[in-house]
């Protein structure tokens, strides 16, 4: 290897530092994009460097209230419904204090993704490509959410494992070739996952 | 397994799942790109929806003659250079000077200096070799890809690459030349 060579693969491998992306933000970017693919929605190509500053505060804002709906509700519902008396009681217990937000945030975000796909997946039609690449990313997601502190509150913990279980089931699934979704299906359905997703979730399955 | 293609038809017809499912596929790989060319958060987030915008408002166009990661990239790249044209008009591009003083410099110091001398010799290239450099030397595009979306040649791509590479051994030298001893 002649000294240029070396010199090249030092500044490739320092290069990797240079502005090094954060992670993805996908839900707040696909909010914006939805908005704007909406009939009526705002189009944004006139000035796209300038232009999603004042809706991504908007949506910060409406984020925010769409959280503290989320959390009033989801306190109500849990109050009131027997079934569920002993997930509100370790979800009392276990109330995030105020530094616990962002998670509850970025997991309230995971869960309604994971909802998004859900719903595609048990949609008629094979496995597609795109999906598992989806399910695998929000795998990667989930898991770092177990790791979190919102995997202290007992009721999220159990909902984020089944989130995976099921997750793992879809990318294993594709991995040995079997395209058929049907046993995932079935599995969905029988785990009512998408029912205690949705509950956990009330605003956004709304919006 | 339904295909990418059968994806992109639902998505044509406004399913919002495909649509849901294309932008998953391939939302890191343009919203990276568009970091490593703004180095902004803001930025790189206008440009990547922009580009998912624009390329679903205009996904009956696409015949399927390149991958849809190509037709997409060539979008996203064209978004984020015409915005960065616009942001660095509107800035008058801050510290142009101190950053060429930087470069210019022969001091051997320490790993935060160097990332700080490496950034500005990056910048400091002209907008086609830092975009071919960016894109190939740091998020492992090919030069056909690269080819494809910037419209030139991969044997252009290469050569600006070329004299990207060499330009910034001439800035690093001090650093490279220590770092090779």
């Amino acid at each position: 290897m002649s000294d240029d060579e070396k010199i090249d693969t030092w500044i490739r491998d320092a290069a990797q530092t240079y502005h090094q992306p954060p992670a993805v933000p996908r839900e707040a970017m696909w909010r914006v994009i939805q908005g704007a693919l909406a009939p009526g929605g705002q189009s944004r190509t006139s000035s796209p460097w300038r232009a999603g500053r004042w809706p991504r505060i908007l949506t910060l804002a409406v984020a925010a209230g769409a959280l503290m709906a989320v959390g009033f509700q989801a306190g109500r519902r849990w109050r009131v419904s027997a079934s569920d008396l002993s997930d509100a009681a370790a979800t009392a217990d276990a109330a995030p204090d105020s530094g616990g937000a962002t998670y509850a945030s970025a997991a309230a975000e995971h869960l309604a993704s994971t909802e998004i796909l859900l719903v595609a997946v048990r949609a008629p039609g094979r496995l597609d490509s795109a999906l598992v690449t989806w399910a695998r990313n929000l795998l990667s997601d989930t898991r770092l959410l177990l790791s979190s502190p919102v995997a202290a509150d007992p009721a999220r913990r159990r909902l984020l494992e089944d989130v995976e279980l099921t997750l793992v089931e879809l990318v294993q699934l594709s991995a040995a070739g079997d395209q058929d979704p049907d046993a995932a299906r079935r599995s969905l359905d029988t785990s009512g996952l998408l029912t205690r997703l949705r509950t956990a979730i009330p605003a956004r399955g709304q919006t | 397994m339904v295909t990418e293609r059968e994806t992109i038809e639902r998505a044509k017809g406004g399913d919002s799942c495909a649509q849901r499912a294309l932008y998953e596929a391939h939302v890191d790989r343009v919203y990276r790109l568009a970091y490593r060319l703004a180095g902004d958060d803001d930025l790189a987030r206008d440009f990547t929806q922009d580009a998912f915008i624009r390329a679903f408002q205009r996904l009956g166009d696409f015949r399927g003659d390149s991958a849809f990661s190509t037709w997409l990239h060539a979008i996203a790249v064209s978004v984020a250079l015409n915005g960065l044209r616009k942001v660095k008009r509107l800035r008058s591009r801050e510290a142009p000077i101190e950053h060429a003083d930087a470069v210019g410099s022969n001091r051997r110091v320490s790993d935060p200096d160097l990332r700080d001398r490496l950034a500005a010799a990056i910048e400091s290239l002209p907008e086609g070799y830092r975009t071919v450099f960016v894109m190939h030397d740091i998020e492992g595009f090919t030069h056909d890809e690269i080819g494809a979306a910037l419209e030139i040649q991969s044997g252009t791509s290469k050569a600006q690459l070329f004299r990207a590479r060499a330009r910034l051994r001439e800035l690093l030298s001090d650093f490279a030349g220590a770092w090779i001893a």
